[in-house]
């Protein structure tokens, strides 16, 4: 468990880093948020065993994000954290066997992703933390329709990936 | 022993002669040369000709491609350079005539999060860049707002981004009054990332499509006069109390590679 703990920890921060490098600097992969897919991908197949390891790797993702990101200190473990809660208590809920409800899964897991990231920056810059305050137009409404459209993809394609890979081994 | 044997042998007692008495007065190495030469000339003309000489022929095409590469690649940095010059001498020319202080940086990369777009300069607080300051390009056209500075690095929020927000006038191309005549002031705002635009503009302001946008100096970091755009078209809708201003940019940002930070007469 231990080397496997390590291994998730260290794949999240080269995720981060291709995510923050490679992946923001390009047209439409920008909206790809591959942290918030790692999170719900391990949470689809892991939640019955080890809630609390999720949690804690949830808070560990917040954190590498933070380091190399743009808010404040706080923002992404906060909103990390929360959805490490909200995914817990959602795979407690739904049967996350069927490919349709891993679908549900998804788009829920990207909007509660960006409620609290819309309600944490909003908090941050009304305490003056952050003086990024997020537009909250129809483009950005737009931007999270597509990110949300990518994401649950990413999440669904990695499901059918990994059961099929569970299946023959 | 027959006649004819007879014959070979004195012709060959003859060719021994000459030889000795070529190679005594030095005829033979000239000979030797000629035949030197002329099998060089005519292995030259068949290796030329034909694919006895492939090897050598293959290996020199490597080694010109090689050459080729090299000088392709010394031209392009060249062009490079010569790009970089003509930027940086109006930048010079810029600074020159407003007497005001530039710090010119590359642009190194881009940057995407939350919906914000920031482009990442190589330089940072300690060459003396501080948020809000004006980056324009090498004609002085706004580029946008320093938003973010490291010690290293800055992160320019571009003029399309729509969290930009720059206080800005509205002035005549051309009109009785002048050149530059200012006829309202607003807030230009990025849209859709690709344009600007510039809400709560009064009815009775007659803008045309042309006229030009400049920032209005109300921001303690940026000076006025720096042109942001030309107006596209004014929208006017039935009912509304104000009429709505599209900007077209000036500049492609997909071209600028080199800006320069405006640095304000007013700050630290």
């Amino acid at each position: 468990m231990g080397s496997k703990f390590i291994f998730l920890i260290i794949l999240i921060f080269i995720l981060t880093l291709i995510q923050v490098f490679f992946l923001s600097a390009l047209p439409i992969l920008k909206e790809i948020n591959l942290i918030l897919c790692l999170i719900a991908t391990l949470f689809i197949f892991s939640y019955k065993k080890r809630p609390i390891y999720l949690l804690v790797l949830s808070l560990i993702a917040g954190l590498i994000l933070d380091l190399f990101s743009l808010f404040p200190f706080g923002f992404f473990i906060l909103v990390f954290l929360l959805l490490g809660f909200f995914l817990f208590w959602l795979s407690k809920q739904i049967q996350l066997e069927k490919f349709l409800l891993v679908v549900f899964f998804g788009i829920l897991a990207n909007l509660v992703y960006y409620f609290f990231s819309i309600i944490f920056n909003q908090i941050f810059y009304l305490i003056k933390i952050s003086d990024l305050l997020i537009n909250l137009n129809y483009f950005y409404f737009s931007q999270i329709i597509q990110s949300l459209i990518i994401n649950t993809l990413i999440i669904s394609l990695s499901f059918l990936i990994l059961r099929q890979f569970k299946i023959s081994h | 022993m027959s006649k004819s044997n007879l014959k070979i042998i004195i012709f060959l007692i003859a060719v021994f002669i000459l030889l000795i008495f070529f190679h005594l007065i030095n005829l033979d190495q000239k000979i030797i040369y000629e035949f030197y030469q002329l099998g060089f000339r005519f292995g030259s003309k068949i290796g030329n000709l034909s694919v006895f000489n492939f090897k050598n022929y293959q290996q020199e095409n490597l080694f010109l491609n090689q050459q080729l590469k090299k000088l392709l690649a010394e031209n392009i940095q060249l062009k490079i350079f010569a790009e970089e010059n003509r930027v940086l001498k109006k930048y010079l020319n810029f600074s020159g005539k407003n007497k005001e202080r530039l710090v010119i940086a590359n642009i190194i990369g881009k940057r995407s999060e939350m919906g914000f777009n920031w482009f990442i300069l190589d330089q940072g607080s300690q060459d003396g860049i501080r948020p809000s300051l004006a980056v324009i390009d090498e004609n002085g056209f706004l580029l946008g707002k320093i938003s973010r500075v490291t010690e290293n690095f800055s992160y320019l929020l571009p003029l399309f981004d729509s969290h930009s927000l720059i206080a800005a006038d509205i002035v005549k191309s051309t009109d009785d009054k002048g050149v530059g005549s200012r006829l309202t002031s607003g807030l230009v705002q990025g849209k859709h990332g690709l344009s600007m635009e510039m809400n709560y503009i009064p009815l009775d302001k007659s803008i045309e499509s042309g006229d030009f946008v400049i920032t209005s100096g109300l921001e303690s970091e940026i000076r006025r006069g720096l042109i942001i755009g030309q107006i596209e078209e004014a929208i006017k809708e039935p009912g509304a109390l104000f009429q709505k201003i599209t900007i077209k940019p000036l500049i492609n940002f997909d071209t600028v590679r080199i800006v320069g930070v405006l640095m304000s007469p007013y700050g630290q």
